[in-house]
Formats: C-alpha cells, sequence, structure tokens
C-alpha cells in the first residue's frame, strides 16, 4: 500500500537518510525502532510531505505522492499524528477535532466523525481547552484529530512518550485497533518492547539506514535487538 | 449622565476603530510573522480614496467602503503572494523571515507614502458627510459617527464570527497557534498566510474609509495609527487577535476619558498606559506567555 524505495534527505549538507526502503501492506502495523536522531521522525516528516526527498520514491497504491505539499498528502489519506500531539492550546477538544477534518471532504461529515471518534475515546469532554488536559489525554485528542480526516494510514511519532504506563497501554490498546477499521499504521517508537508486541512487523533505523527487517517476534530474537535495545 | 454618555460613545467609537486596525496587524504578525509597519498606510490609502471618490464623484463612503474592502483584500493577497512568500522561501529561519519582512515594510511604507504624496498631495483634507446631529439622551452626536460606530463594531463582529465558525478562520487560528501541527492537518498554509495578510489589509483599508467620515485625513497621517495598532497589539496580547480587538476598544475609551479631561494628554496616556502594562503584565491581556 504504502511503498517507500531508496529515500534520502538532507537538512543543508548534512544526510539524515540513507537510501531507506521500507513497505506498509493493507491492515497492517509497522513498528519503526532506533534510538534518539536515528531519523524516525525525518522519515515521517519526509512520508507526510513537511520535509523533501532528495532522491527515491515514495509510492501510495502505485501513485507517487513524494513531492506534494502536506496538505495534499492529509486529503490523499495520511494522517501524521506528531510527537506530542502538538494541539491548538488555546481550543477546545471539539474545535481541535473538527480542523483534523479540515480536508473538504471529511469536513461535511465532521459532526458525524466526532461522534465516532468520541466512542473510542469515551472520558473526553468536548467542551475542554486542550491546555488544560492531562499529557495522556492529549495524546487521545491527538489521535482522535488524526482518525477525523478518515485517513487509510496513520503515521505515529512517539505515542508512548512521556506518558504513564496504564496511559500507554490504553494508547496501544486504540493503535492494535485501527487496522480492524482498514487503517493501516507507522509506529515510530524508542520504547522497542511496546512497539514490538503491537506491530506486525518492524524496521530498525540506526544513523540514518535501515539496518534490519522482519516480523516483531523474529525481530525480538535477533542479537541486535536484545542487546541494543532490551538490555539482555 | 450626558456626559458620561458623550465619553463613552465617543471612547467605542475610537475604540472599535483601533480594534479594527489593531486586530488587522495583529493578523498579519501573529500568524504570518510579518510585522507591517505599513499597516497605517493602508489605512491611510483607504481614507484617501474614501474622500476622492467622495468629493469628486459623490459616491457615499459607504458604498467606497465595500469597494475598498474588496480591493484591499486582492491586493494584500497579490502582496504577500508576490513578496512576503518568496521572502519566506528564501530566509532560513522564522527570525530572518521576521528581520527581512520588517524591513520590506519600512520599503513598502515609504512607497505607499510617497506614492500618495504625488496624487493627493500633503495637505490636511476633509468631506462632510451625514453630519446632522442625532439626540441620544440629551447628548448630541453627528449622525456619521454613529453610523461610524455601527460599522466598526459590526466589521469586528463579523471578523469575530469568520475566526470563530468557519472552516477557514479556525484554520487561520490553528495556524496562529502551532503552524506545524495546522499544516499536517491538511491546511494549506501557503494560501492561509497569504489570507492573512489579505485580511489585515482589508481591516486597515475599512478602519481609513471610516476614519475619513469624521476626521481630516493627510497622507503622512499613517505612521500614528501604526503606532496605536502597535500598542494595541501588545495591550491585547500579542497573537491573540481578539485580545486585540478588546485592546483596541479598552485604549479608545481611555483615550476618551483623558482626552475629555486634557485633549493634548490623549497619546502620553497610551504611552503610559502601554509602560504599565509591560511592567505589570508583559503577555498582554490574552497573551499566552512564553
Amino acid at each position: 500500500m504504502l511503498k517507500i524505495d531508496n529515500v534520502s534527505v538532507f537538512y543543508g549538507k548534512i544526510r539524515a537518510l540513507w537510501d531507506v526502503c521500507l513497505r506498509i501492506g493493507e491492515n497492517e502495523i509497522v513498528a519503526l525502532i532506533g534510538a534518539n536522531g536515528a531519523g524516525k521522525t525525518t522519515l515521517l516528516k519526509a512520508i507526510s510531505g513537511v520535509i523533501r526527498v532528495s532522491s527515491g520514491s515514495i509510492e501510495l497504491d502505485g501513485k507517487r505522492i513524494d513531492g506534494y505539499p502536506p496538505h495534499k498528502i492529509v486529503e490523499m489519506g495520511i494522517a501524521h499524528i506528531p510527537e506530542g500531539g502538538r494541539l491548538f492550546a488555546e481550543m477546545s477538544v471539539k474545535e481541535n477535532l473538527e480542523l483534523g477534518a479540515f480536508p473538504i471532504r471529511a469536513w461535511k461529515k465532521k459532526n458525524h466523525e466526532i461522534r465516532n471518534v468520541l466512542r473510542i475515546f469515551p472520558h473526553l469532554r468536548e467542551t475542554q481547552l486542550a491546555k488544560t488536559l492531562s499529557g495522556g489525554e492529549r495524546q487521545m485528542v491527538a489521535i482522535a484529530r488524526g482518525l477525523m480526516s478518515k485517513p487509510r494510514i496513520c503515521l505515529f511519532d512517539e505515542p508512548s512518550y512521556g506518558l504513564a504506563p496504564v496511559v500507554v497501554s490504553e494508547v496501544m490498546r486504540v493503535i492494535r485497533s485501527l487496522p480492524n477499521e482498514g487503517i493501516s499504521v507507522l509506529l515510530v517508537e524508542q520504547n522497542v518492547h511496546i512497539a514490538l508486541q503491537v506491530a506486525d512487523r518492524g524496521y530498525v533505523l540506526e544513523n540514518g539506514r535501515i539496518v534490519l527487517e522482519g516480523n516483531s517476534t523474529e525481530l525480538l530474537q535477533t542479537e541486535l535487538i536484545k542487546k541494543a535495545y532490551l538490555g539482555m | 449622565m450626558v456626559t458620561f454618555l458623550n465619553i463613552f460613545i465617543g471612547g467605542l467609537l475610537m475604540g472599535g476603530i483601533y480594534a479594527l486596525v489593531a486586530a488587522g496587524l495583529s493578523i498579519q504578525y501573529g500568524v504570518g510573522r510579518v510585522l507591517n509597519i505599513a499597516h497605517g498606510e493602508f489605512l491611510m490609502v483607504g481614507a484617501l480614496i474614501t474622500w476622492y471618490l467622495f468629493t469628486i464623484y459623490g459616491i457615499s463612503p459607504l458604498i467606497s467602503l465595500i469597494l475598498i474592502a474588496f480591493v484591499f483584500f486582492f491586493f494584500g493577497f497579490l502582496l504577500d503572494r508576490s513578496l512576503f512568500s518568496r521572502l519566506r522561501n528564501i530566509s532560513p529561519s522564522v527570525a530572518a523571515f521576521e528581520a527581512n519582512s520588517l524591513m520590506a515594510c519600512f520599503g513598502l511604507q515609504f512607497v505607499i507614502q510617497n506614492i500618495a504624496i504625488v496624487i493627493w498631495g500633503a495637505e490636511l483634507k476633509g468631506f462632510s458627510y451625514m453630519a446632522s446631529p442625532v439626540n441620544i439622551l440629551g447628548a448630541l452626536f453627528g449622525a456619521n459617527r454613529l453610523i461610524t460606530l455601527a460599522y466598526s463594531l459590526g466589521i469586528a463582529g463579523i471578523f469575530y464570527l469568520f475566526l470563530t465558525k468557519t472552516r477557514y478562520g479556525k484554520a487561520i487560528r490553528a495556524a496562529s497557534q502551532d503552524i506545524f501541527a495546522a499544516n499536517l492537518m491538511g491546511i494549506n498554509i501557503k494560501f492561509v498566510l497569504s489570507l492573512c495578510f489579505a485580511f489585515g489589509a482589508l481591516l486597515a483599508g475599512t478602519a481609513g474609509a471610516l476614519i475619513s467620515m469624521m476626521y481630516s485625513i493627510h497622507t503622512t497621517m499613517g505612521m500614528e495609527y501604526t503606532v496605536i495598532a502597535l500598542i494595541v497589539i501588545v495591550l491585547g496580547g500579542l497573537g491573540s487577535i481578539t485580545g486585540s480587538m478588546l485592546g483596541g476598544l479598552i485604549l479608545g475609551i481611555v483615550g476618551s476619558i483623558v482626552s475629555y479631561l486634557e485633549p493634548g494628554l490623549t497619546l502620553v496616556a497610551y504611552y503610559m498606559l502601554f509602560m504599565i502594562l509591560l511592567l505589570v503584565r508583559p503577555t498582554g491581556l490574552m497573551g499566552r506567555g512564553s
């Protein structure tokens, strides 16, 4: 469904990604793991069009999407839920959700969709100001907001970062349910254990290069993962 | 009672206009990061076009105002597309863009003002339109003043509803809070930034048209309003458009009270208020802090 081939990205003269190849299938959860500064967020930004790809290609259902601006890519069905949620702090939960439905096709059905996503997160209060939410609630609203555009692929950037363990499992439960709704997931995580529990497959990114890929269960058995990420 | 009404309505009148001017600058700076020093020049051009159309062709200022709103919106949009969006592309950072666009606005200010002087000269101008007095509870007001009051509050109200109720209004507010997240929502940032500059120009132009109905105008009047707009957006809180509207109304009423006591001290009072606010609450009335 999403095909990334030989993608390289530069920040000025500094190269952040080296010939990255990655696949996401229909209704699949794919984890992208790696240390700080490995280039995980850079790859997400390249997919959502926030930064330009210098070489290589990104295809969605056989159609090249690299080079399109971010708002076009959202319309094509890719939602990017950024690290920390990045809610609109001065707005209510409801307005944040409405903005998630900004593409015109989603906007027309936004009220219906708000009811749908609030069913997934029943304890969110529509009228509450985003800046008064707790960290966990912020992440929930960010996920709900991402779902408002009716995406086919969701890109998650460190959804567990800074959250209490109970909240992390709640977030992961929601992510795991997305393929049942016809949504594929690319999950960027530093917490390798959690990521590989949720994901079907995984890729390991080191210094801008994919160094390892495979099924989650296989990856958990590899020496590299055990040593470098699980401390075993 | 009559004195009170005089001061209060006079304050609302000035405040309504300040609210428009400041909301215009606030949307240009708060969202687009363009500190538009030439903002007052747009106002001046709006005022002089209104005067020109009235004295030469007899066109009612209230019709000119609508015309100006459309033309200024269009012109503002083009200006952002041609000048500021290009500067945005070549500036390596937001700070660099702010500096570059400030320089561009200085240039724009001289260009607009000098073209206006070539066309209209530098002397004071004015016209009388619907100046017949209206009696409200014993206090007399020019009909034009009451119409101006209604118009400025009406435009501010419509603009507020636009920002809070419509799809693009919400997009503008979202972009003012987090431009990266707004982009990820599918909002076309380039378009929204041009929209913001266009609305700023529209608000300045219509405020100019309203001012020309009450006061004498001239081609060098712009800077005074730029300074007042700057005071108001700091008063209301940088980046908060609704704060600017509120700040404008407050400044107008303060100005009205002071000018009743001693007309020469109005500007002094504005600066005093400005300095006190910077000491007591530097983030402004509705500012977010850092």
